[in-house]
């Protein structure tokens, strides 16, 4: 089986303290995943990981099942694009630059890629504002832009719906079952809100407090009363959403 | 293709190298004795050797060393994310003026082409590499780490003036910043390091852009962050050592220069890497036809002058960053 994503007995965190212990994640190509879990349970660092900020152990962590302690930082680039939760984005550029940037892993400058990103995430009227002049909503969706741009096939979105509307959350779910249909790309989302990943999600992992993979599979089927019990140890109840016929958790 | 400031960078550029040429022109003719351009063309006359040997070598000097400094204040800047960022302020100019003080009190000539600028490589070098580690940890004081380095790096080099009694003139007024001592081959020495490093530092122009950026999205767009803020780093800091080394430390320059580029033209760095060098240039030839011509006798360090209207600047940005939060 193909995984972008690929993870063998994967130890993680920082000196002081281990976060994520034991993880066993294959990724499924083509679809829409998400990783869930309480807060703290590791879920930003494994994206430090996947961006080589931290180093992993040897043979623990595989893209397009590649060792990554054996890709170089530009090759990383090309195998997968992230789009930050927390960004700093800096004065007097313009929305056009900022997407421009996705193609320095290609050393390319193809100006008809960036507007093509650009449509696809519904910028494309902001091409020559000042990025610091959007809302953080749309900023979010020129960032989702720059990781087209990389022409990667697998996308991580860290946390992609904070801050959002509904209509930029509807728009951005559009925008990303898209970019699966008609891009063949493979998207990775780390989320907190549940019911998002109960509605729109193929797939999703459920991290537990200690850094490990609680149980995985289809959204309706992982995210139970049981399991949310377990893991963040509170009680929930759900419903039937009459229009999607989905389950949505009621806090 | 963008409209976001008023004039375009090819407008700036022109505007730039023609100011260049003209105060060019204008500092041949001041001086202390009064002399046409024409004799350039002369032989062997008093006022050929004046323009040749002491006018044009340090007026391209102060040119390329305005320039070096304003791009590695560019780098600084950007390798740091603070706009406050100068070889001056964070006490790479020091690492330099404290081991040449040092090579002065061992017995090494000022004027040694060799010992000298590899002295001044080497402090540098180390400063700078105080201040990378400081920046790992600590990204929000570093301009106060980098004033203190300075302070510590100075109170050493002035134990070491003090102590080297028969060259103690020389080097004060040398520390302060003066190109009084520049020669035709010290000029083209910092004029070829100016366009080798220059180049080296341009080539890299998108990931200096990308560098502005948080480090985990320069990671995730394939910037090898932390090799790439070390070439640069030691690239602007070997360029500054040996600006050092010739003229002593004139502060601000790096700061000024860049500063007032991105005001005008914005902060793309494949276009403040032609810009900033130009208006340092023209800057410190400036601030130098002042130095040598505003006293009747003798000359005041430029390093003065750059110091009082850079630090000026400094207040100014610094309150101004204050009130933004």
């Amino acid at each position: 089986m193909d995984n972008p994503i690929k993870t063998v007995n994967f130890t993680g965190g920082y000196p002081e303290k281990v976060v994520l212990k034991d993880l066993e994640l294959k990724l499924p190509k083509g679809q829409l995943s998400a990783l869930i879990g309480p807060n703290g349970s590791g879920k930003s660092t494994f994206v430090k990981y996947l961006v080589k900020d931290l180093k992993p152990l040897p043979y623990t962590l595989y893209l397009e099942n590649k060792d990554i302690t054996e890709i170089k930082q530009n090759e990383n680039a090309t195998l997968i694009s992230t789009v930050n939760q927390t960004n700093h984005l800096p004065e007097g550029f313009s929305v056009f630059e900022i997407v421009q940037m996705g193609q320095y892993n290609q050393r390319i400058n193809d100006k008809n890629k960036v507007l093509k990103a650009l449509k696809l995430t519904h910028t494309l009227k902001f091409q020559n504002q000042m990025i610091n002049s959007l809302s953080i909503g749309q900023q979010q969706m020129v960032l989702l832009a720059r990781s087209i741009c990389q022409n990667t096939d697998t996308i991580v979105l860290d946390e992609p719906f904070n801050n959002l509307d509904i209509n930029h959350t509807q728009l951005l779910l559009k925008i990303l079952r898209d970019l699966i249909k008609n891009e063949n790309k493979t998207i990775f989302c780390i989320m907190h809100d549940l019911n998002l990943v109960l509605s729109y999600f193929d797939y999703c992992f459920l991290l537990s407090k200690n850094g490990k993979i609680y149980c995985q599979g289809k959204p309706e089927e992982t995210i139970t009363p049981e399991s949310i019990k377990s893991v963040y140890n509170t009680t929930v109840n759900f419903i039937i959403n009459p229009g999607t016929s989905k389950k949505v958790i009621i806090v | 293709m963008l409209k976001k400031y008023k004039f375009k960078f090819n407008t700036i550029t022109l505007f730039l190298v023609l100011l260049l040429i003209l105060f060019t022109f204008i500092a041949l003719n001041m001086g202390s004795v009064n002399i046409k351009i024409s004799s350039l063309f002369e032989e062997g006359t008093m006022e050929s050797f004046i323009l040749r040997k002491i006018r044009i070598p340090r007026i391209m000097g102060s040119i390329f060393v305005g320039a070096i400094l304003s791009v590695a204040g560019v780098v600084f800047q950007t390798i740091f994310k603070n706009d406050l960022a100068d070889s001056y302020l964070l006490g790479i100019s020091s690492g330099a003026t404290f081991s040449i003080s040092l090579a002065s009190l061992l017995g090494f000539s000022l004027q040694n082409l060799l010992a000298l600028p590899l002295a001044a490589f080497s402090g540098s070098l180390f400063a700078a590499f105080v201040i990378l580690l400081i920046s790992r940890r600590n990204q929000d004081n570093l301009i106060l780490f980098g004033i203190s380095l300075n302070f510590l790096l100075s109170s050493l080099t002035n134990l070491f003036v003090y102590l080297n009694k028969g060259q103690r003139d020389k080097i004060i007024f040398w520390s302060m910043g003066s190109f009084s001592s520049m020669t035709t081959e010290k000029m083209l020495l910092v004029g070829v390091f100016f366009i080798i490093t220059t180049l080296l530092i341009y080539k890299r122009n998108k990931e200096l852009d990308i560098l502005l950026l948080d480090e985990q999205s320069a990671l995730s767009l394939g910037v090898n962050v932390k090799k790439e803020k070390l070439i640069l780093l030691i690239l602007s800091s070997l360029s500054t050592a040996l600006a050092v080394c010739f003229c002593g430390v004139i502060g601000f320059v790096g700061l000024m220069a860049p500063h007032l580029v991105r005001t005008v033209n914005g902060p793309n760095n494949k276009q403040l890497l032609i810009l900033a060098p130009l208006t340092g240039g023209l800057l410190m030839l400036i601030s130098d036809t002042f130095s040598r011509t505003i006293l009747p006798a003798g000359e005041l360090p430029v390093g003065i002058i750059t110091s009082f209207f850079g630090a000026t600047l400094f207040i100014s940005i610094a309150y101004r960053r204050k009130r933004n939060g």
